[in-house]
């Protein structure tokens, strides 16, 4: 009895042994939390290997300076490979601790990369299929070189990634900031065969810019949206939702700044094998600016200052409507989008050709409905 | 004397029905649904739940009209002893091929997600064998655990996907009804395999005290499964649209890591994702797992089936291991399963109660 009881002492501590390995044991310390990745084409002259193709930044944390300390906060490196998954390994020869990418907030990449096709859709795929990138991460194109957005030092923020993803959040005020996730970017480059509106940033010494945007059109870019195009790109894509407009009411430069954004499209008519599309614009919000002594709480006037951002919203939209189809020939503003859910039977007779009829055949106009409710503090 | 404790009450069946649906489908079916359907995914997968609603009915007839026996003990009487075992063993062994296949992609996408190094053996056989511990305890041992998990499983499970609204735009349902109806037809079989499971209730249901209380909580755990897969295909769809989710291998997992909480303890949900996964996978490998021994000790005709279990968790773990890659495990799956889930859960209930029907046999 006690022979047995013995044994199954020994038994229950040998099994032990069983549950206390841990073969994926990481300690914190030995990791190396990977903020952001920009990734570039690689330079002739930089290539060790004809192979080569990516070059890939990497900025980390450095964790006991983030808090305090006079050293900087932040530190960038490099590697160059022929495929974006080998370069994250590759570090692994270059330093003791391992990368770790879950925490990856934004991902750039640089212009020349964005014109090659193989290797766009090569970095797509492989930061999509890597399980530890998150592909809520925000995307953005520079133009240059993505590595250099790594040599910028922040005025005021510590760390460069926060500072620059803070930007980004900063859309729901400002209209001419586009948040495009990677997530967002697989979806659009899926549901539009290609083409995609990607934020542009552009890095000076000590702050990036957010201005502009990259026109990606069969996984290639194409062109680039100015600052105020962006904003009437978000307009169009009700995508918009704070943000300012100003115009001018007899030589008076009048600030508009709106809370809420929304556009409505309707199929008017198909005519002469033609599709005319209407884009209605809504938006409210206030003045904010006007001329010292002159009374601006008045509706006859406020209705003036209406219809004059009405013709300003309307005309402007209609510039970049034009660009897209004529400039761009490609359909980024939502069309495609709007015929195939709700007119699901016409837009199957024009999808096999659809870009073709997009700059022939479709004309869109836009109207726009402004309201302005308040006038801040001074009548 | 020890109160014999085989016994399933009406919840317990329809927690075991639920557990037992809901497995490692529930991560692709998304993308089923919509590579076969586009934007009517969800409704492909309403009709699937429809036909199997009419199948859970047949299954329940089926056993209300031999209580207290098992479609191992009723099958016999209906088409006689030997064909009976064979049908018997042929279930088993399809039952063996769905533990192996969920145990490896279980594993594979804990390979994936988390343990990078631990080896794919050791990953597997703590699975089995956990199941294997739990068995060995009996039925009711088994309904107990399923009716325990179920909270546990769900209530997080719903929890997570409401955060999901902000990435999701409902518009991407739309267009509604634009798919040939001879394309949504062709797609059900694909989808049968997410439903499989069902066809265990031919067991389960034999364990009641009353079969003929088994309708409701069919019914209800059969609806419960339809409006969950519903919801998620759905909720896939209007998140990344139908095209990116074809593309997605587990439209769920996408879903879920793409939600972002600012300002919460948790910015990651993979860890709480991976638990719900293994939640899911471990219920439904220990609901087959009973009904293999269970069926053995019926063929052999010995009273217990614990003795069978242990020796059967080597045959799970070689055959798990058989597939060279996760690409040929889903080849294997669409191979396999559409055939045994439809004979199973639709050919052989029905056949078996005509031939109960004309044979005059069981009870009214």
């Amino acid at each position: 009895m006690r022979a047995r009881r013995g044994l199954k002492v020994i038994v229950l501590l040998l099994l032990c042994t069983l549950i206390a390995g841990c073969w994926d044991q990481i300690e914190i310390e030995d990791r190396l939390f990977v903020l952001g990745i920009g990734i570039d084409k690689t330079k002739a002259e930089e290539k060790k290997t004809p192979e080569d193709r990516y070059t890939l930044s990497f900025v980390s944390p450095v964790v006991d300076q983030v808090k305090e300390g006079p050293g900087p906060a932040f530190k960038t490196y490099k590697t160059i490979n022929n495929t974006v998954i080998m370069s994250l390994t590759q570090l692994m020869e270059r330093f003791s601790q391992k990368q770790f990418y879950g925490h990856t907030r934004a991902i750039f990449f640089g212009e020349d990369l964005m014109k090659d096709e193989k290797l766009l859709k090569g970095v797509v795929d492989g930061v999509s299929r890597y399980h530890e990138l998150h592909n809520s991460m925000f995307a953005y194109i520079v133009p240059g070189r993505a590595e250099d957005v790594f040599k910028v030092e922040p005025l005021f923020d510590k760390l460069l990634i926060p500072y620059i993803t803070g930007i980004t959040e900063n859309s729901d005020y400002s209209s001419r900031i586009i948040e495009l996730s990677l997530a967002d970017m697989l979806i659009m480059l899926a549901d539009q065969n290609g083409s995609l509106v990607i934020p542009k940033l552009m890095p000076e010494k000590d702050e990036v810019k957010m201005n502009g945007a990259g026109v990606i059109k069969d996984y290639k870019l194409i062109g680039y949206l100015g600052d105020q195009e962006v904003a009437v790109y978000n307009w169009l894509t009700d995508k918009a939702e704070g943000g300012n407009i100003a115009v001018e009411h007899k030589d008076i430069s009048v600030a508009f700044r709106h809370f809420t954004f929304r556009r409505d499209i309707k199929l008017s008519k198909v005519e002469g094998g033609k599709l005319y599309l209407n884009y209605n614009i809504e938006t409210e919000g206030s003045i904010e600016e006007y001329m010292l002594g002159r009374r601006v709480l008045d509706d006859a006037l406020l209705k003036e200052i209406d219809e004059e951002l009405e013709k300003r919203i309307a005309g402007e939209s209609e510039r970049l409507v034009r660009k897209f189809q004529e400039e761009f020939k490609v359909d980024l503003i939502g069309v495609r989008e709007y015929l195939s859910k709700h007119h699901p039977g016409l837009f199957k007779n024009i999808e096999k050709d659809y870009d073709k009829y997009f700059t022939d055949s479709i004309v869109v106009t836009v109207t726009a409905d402004v309201h302005i409710r308040r006038v801040g503090l001074i009548k | 004397m020890i109160k014999n404790n085989d016994i399933v009450s009406p919840y317990q069946l329809a927690m075991l029905i639920i557990m037992t649906v809901i497995s490692v489908g529930v991560f692709s079916i998304a993308s089923d649904a919509a590579e076969a359907a586009g934007t009517d995914g969800w409704l492909t997968v309403a009709i699937a739940g429809a036909l199997n609603l009419l199948a859970v009915l047949i299954i329940v007839r089926l056993n209300s009209s031999f209580p207290g026996k098992t479609f191992a003990e009723y099958s016999q009487i209906i088409i006689g002893t030997i064909p009976g075992k064979g049908l018997i063993c042929l279930f088993a062994v399809y039952l063996l091929f769905v533990i192996a296949y969920i145990t490896r992609a279980f594993t594979e996408v804990v390979k994936m997600f988390l343990l990078f190094r631990t080896p794919t053996e050791v990953i597997m056989l703590s699975l089995i064998l956990v199941c294997t511990y739990i068995v060995r305890g009996g039925v009711e041992c088994i309904a107990r655990v399923n009716e325990l998990i179920f909270p546990v499983l769900f209530i997080p499970f719903f929890i997570l996907l409401l955060f999901g609204f902000p990435i999701m735009d409902f518009s991407n349902l739309l267009p509604v009804l634009q798919t040939p109806p001879d394309k949504i037809l062709t797609a059900i079989p694909a989808l049968t395999f997410s439903f499989g499971g069902i066809e265990l209730a031919l067991y389960y249901i034999g364990f009641m005290k009353n079969p003929k209380k088994a309708y409701k909580p069919a019914i209800v755990a059969v609806l419960f499964i339809t409006l969950f897969l519903i919801m998620i295909t759905a909720f896939c769809i209007a998140a990344f649209g139908k095209n990116a989710t074809t593309q997605f291998l587990w439209p769920l997992v996408t879903y879920f890591r793409a939600i972002s909480l600012p300002g919460l303890f948790i910015e990651r949900l993979d860890g709480i994702i991976l638990s719900l996964w293994m939640l899911t996978v471990f219920t439904t490998i220990v609901s087959a797992y009973f009904i293999v021994g269970y069926s053995i000790s019926r063929v052999v005709g010995t009273k217990e089936q614990k003795q069978y279990i242990l020796p059967l968790s080597i045959v799970i773990y070689y055959l798990a291991l058989q597939p060279d890659s996760l690409a040929e495990l889903y080849e294997w799956g669409s191979v396999i399963f559409p055939y045994a889930v439809t004979a199973f859960l639709y050919v052989a209930p029905f056949a078996l109660l005509l031939i109960a029907k004309l044979r005059k046999l069981g009870v009214r």
